[in-house]
C-alpha cells in the first residue's frame, strides 16, 4: 500500500479514510434507494378506482400523454445526444487516423520481441529492421 | 528501451475503475435491452427477460451510487485527490492539443501535443497527468453520472414518483430522459474503449488503469539525444494483429455511436406512445446492425477489462519473483527486462 502512503495524510490514515468512505458510500446508496422506495420496504399497492372519470387506472395515461415542459426537456436531451454523438464520432475517427499514423512509425511485426502490454521490452539492439 | 506511460492510478483507483466498468456495462446491457428492444431483443432474452433485466438494472444502479458515494469523498478527502481535481481546469494548451490532434491525424503535425499524449515518453513533469480528453471524460462523466443517478432514482419506484410529480406521464418523461442521457454516456464509453484498446503502442490494452502506480515497472527513459522522436515510439514493434482488429473495432465504434445516436434521436418515447414502449423511428436492418455493433464494442470492453486485470495479476507476480531473485530493490529494469 505504499502508493497511497505518499498522499498527504500518511500511511495509517489512508486505510481509515478508505474504510470511512466505504461506509459513506453504503449509507448514501442505501439511504437514497430506501428513500425513493417510500421508506421502509413494505408492500404498497395503488388503489384502484375503476373509471377514467374517477381518475382510475389508465386515466392518467389517457389524459396525460404529454406535458409541454417535459416534451421540451426530452427534445433538449435529444439535441444533447445529437451534439455529443457528432463530437464523439469525430473523436473516434480522429483517433483512428492518429493511431494509424503512430502505427506506421513503429517497427513492423514479426521481427521477434514483444512490446507494449506486457510492460514493454526492448526491441533487439541493432534490430533496426525496416 | 521503451518508454512507458506512467502508472497513474492508485491501488484503490484501479479497483474502482474495474468495479465501475462492470457496473456500468451491466447498466448498459440491461437498460438498453429494454429501451432499444426492437434491436436488442436477444440481449433481453439472454439476460433473463423483462423482470430480470430490471432487477439487475436496479441492483447495478444501487452499486453505481455506492461506488460514486465511496469514491467522491475519498477523492475530496485526500490532498492528492484535490490536487487532481484542481488539475482538471481546462487550459489554453488543451484547446491547442485538440487542434493539434486534428492536424496530426491529417498529417500536418509531426507529433501529438503533450496535453494529448497517451504514449508519453516524457517524464511526469513534462506531460500533464490528465490529457485534454481525460479532462473532458471527467467533466462529462461527472455531469452524466449525476443526472443519471438523479433521474434513475426518480423513476426507481413509479408510485413514489407520484409524490414528486402529479402524473404517470411525468414519470414516463423521466424514463425517456434517463434513457436518452444514458446514450450519451454509452457513446462516450464506446470511444473510451477504442481510445485505450487500440493505441498501437499499447494494443490490446493500455495498462495504466490496471496496474497501479506502485507496481508499474520503473522506467528507463533514454536520453533525449538517443531518441529519434520525442516519444521513442519507433523503437516499439507493432503487433501483427493490430491492423485488422483496429479496422474492425474502429468501424464498429463509429457505426455503433452512429446507431445509438440515431436511435435515440428518432425513436419516440415522449409524448408517450400508446403502447408504452420506446419505438418508432427508422426501425430497420441498418439501425439494428449499428446498435448491435455498439453492443459488440461494449462486450469487447468487458473482455478488455478482464484482460487488464489478468495482466495486473501477472505483473504483480513478476515483480514479486524478480524481487525474490535479486533480494534487493530491483530498480528500474528488472521487471522490464525479464
Amino acid at each position: 500500500m505504499s502508493d497511497e502512503s505518499d498522499e498527504a495524510s500518511g500511511g495509517g490514515g489512508v486505510r481509515l479514510r478508505i474504510a470511512v468512505c466505504a461506509v459513506i458510500g453504503v449509507v448514501v446508496a442505501t439511504g437514497l434507494v430506501w428513500y425513493v422506495s417510500g421508506g421502509p420496504f413494505f408492500e404498497a399497492l395503488p388503489r384502484i378506482i375503476p373509471t377514467v372519470e374517477g381518475g382510475g387506472v389508465g386515466a392518467d395515461w389517457s389524459t396525460g400523454r404529454a406535458a409541454p415542459a417535459f416534451t421540451w426537456l426530452v427534445l433538449l436531451t435529444k439535441a444533447a445526444v445529437a451534439v455529443a454523438g457528432l463530437t464523439i464520432l469525430y473523436m473516434v475517427l480522429m483517433h483512428w487516423m492518429a493511431f494509424r499514423r503512430l502505427a506506421a512509425r513503429m517497427q513492423s511485426p514479426g521481427g521477434g520481441g514483444q512490446v507494449s502490454t506486457d510492460g514493454g521490452r526492448p526491441v533487439d539492439e541493432g534490430g533496426d529492421a525496416e | 528501451m521503451t518508454v512507458l506511460d506512467n502508472g497513474k492510478f492508485t491501488r484503490v483507483a484501479v479497483a474502482f475503475h474495474t468495479l465501475l466498468a462492470f457496473d456500468v456495462f451491466a447498466l448498459f446491457f440491461t437498460g438498453y435491452s429494454v429501451m432499444f428492444n426492437d434491436e436488442l431483443w436477444w440481449l433481453l432474452a439472454l439476460l433473463g427477460g423483462n423482470q430480470a433485466v430490471l432487477e439487475i438494472h436496479r441492483l447495478s444502479g444501487y452499486g453505481l451510487i455506492l461506488l460514486v458515494g465511496f469514491f467522491v469523498p475519498l477523492l475530496l478527502s485526500s490532498a492528492r485527490g484535490r490536487h487532481h481535481i484542481a488539475e482538471l481546469v481546462p487550459t489554453r494548451e488543451d484547446m491547442e492539443a485538440g487542434l493539434q490532434d486534428l492536424r496530426f491525424a491529417l498529417g500536418r503535425a509531426d507529433e501529438r501535443h503533450p496535453n494529448a499524449r497517451q504514449f508519453a515518453g516524457y517524464s511526469e513533469d513534462e506531460v500533464p497527468i490528465i490529457t485534454y480528453i481525460g479532462k473532458g471524460v471527467a467533466y462529462i462523466d461527472s455531469v452524466m453520472l449525476t443526472l443519471l443517478i438523479v433521474s434513475g432514482l426518480l423513476i426507481w419506484n413509479k408510485t413514489a414518483m407520484m409524490a414528486f410529480f402529479q402524473t404517470k406521464a411525468a414519470a414516463m418523461a423521466f424514463v425517456a430522459f434517463h434513457g436518452l442521457l444514458g446514450v450519451i454516456m454509452l457513446m462516450g464509453i464506446v470511444f473510451h474503449i477504442f481510445e485505450h484498446g487500440f493505441h498501437p503502442a499499447f494494443y490490446p490494452i493500455e495498462l495504466k488503469a490496471f496496474v497501479p502506480e506502485s507496481e508499474t515497472p520503473g522506467q528507463a527513459t533514454p536520453p533525449e539525444d538517443e531518441r529519434e522522436s520525442a516519444t521513442g515510439i519507433e523503437r516499439l514493434q507493432l503487433r501483427s494483429s493490430w491492423g485488422w482488429t483496429t479496422t474492425v473495432a474502429g468501424a464498429a465504434a463509429a457505426l455503433g455511436v452512429a446507431g445509438f445516436g440515431l436511435a435515440a434521436i428518432f425513436d419516440y418515447a415522449y409524448p408517450i406512445p400508446l403502447d408504452l414502449t420506446v419505438g418508432g423511428g427508422p426501425t430497420n436492418y441498418a439501425l439494428a446492425i449499428g446498435i448491435n455493433l455498439g453492443v459488440l464494442v461494449l462486450l469487447l470492453g468487458v473482455v478488455l477489462t478482464l484482460y487488464g486485470n489478468l495482466l495486473r495479476v501477472q505483473a504483480t507476480k513478476r515483480e514479486f519473483e524478480s524481487e525474490a531473485d535479486t533480494g534487493a530493490d530491483t530498480g528500474a529494469t528488472a521487471a522490464v527486462d525479464d
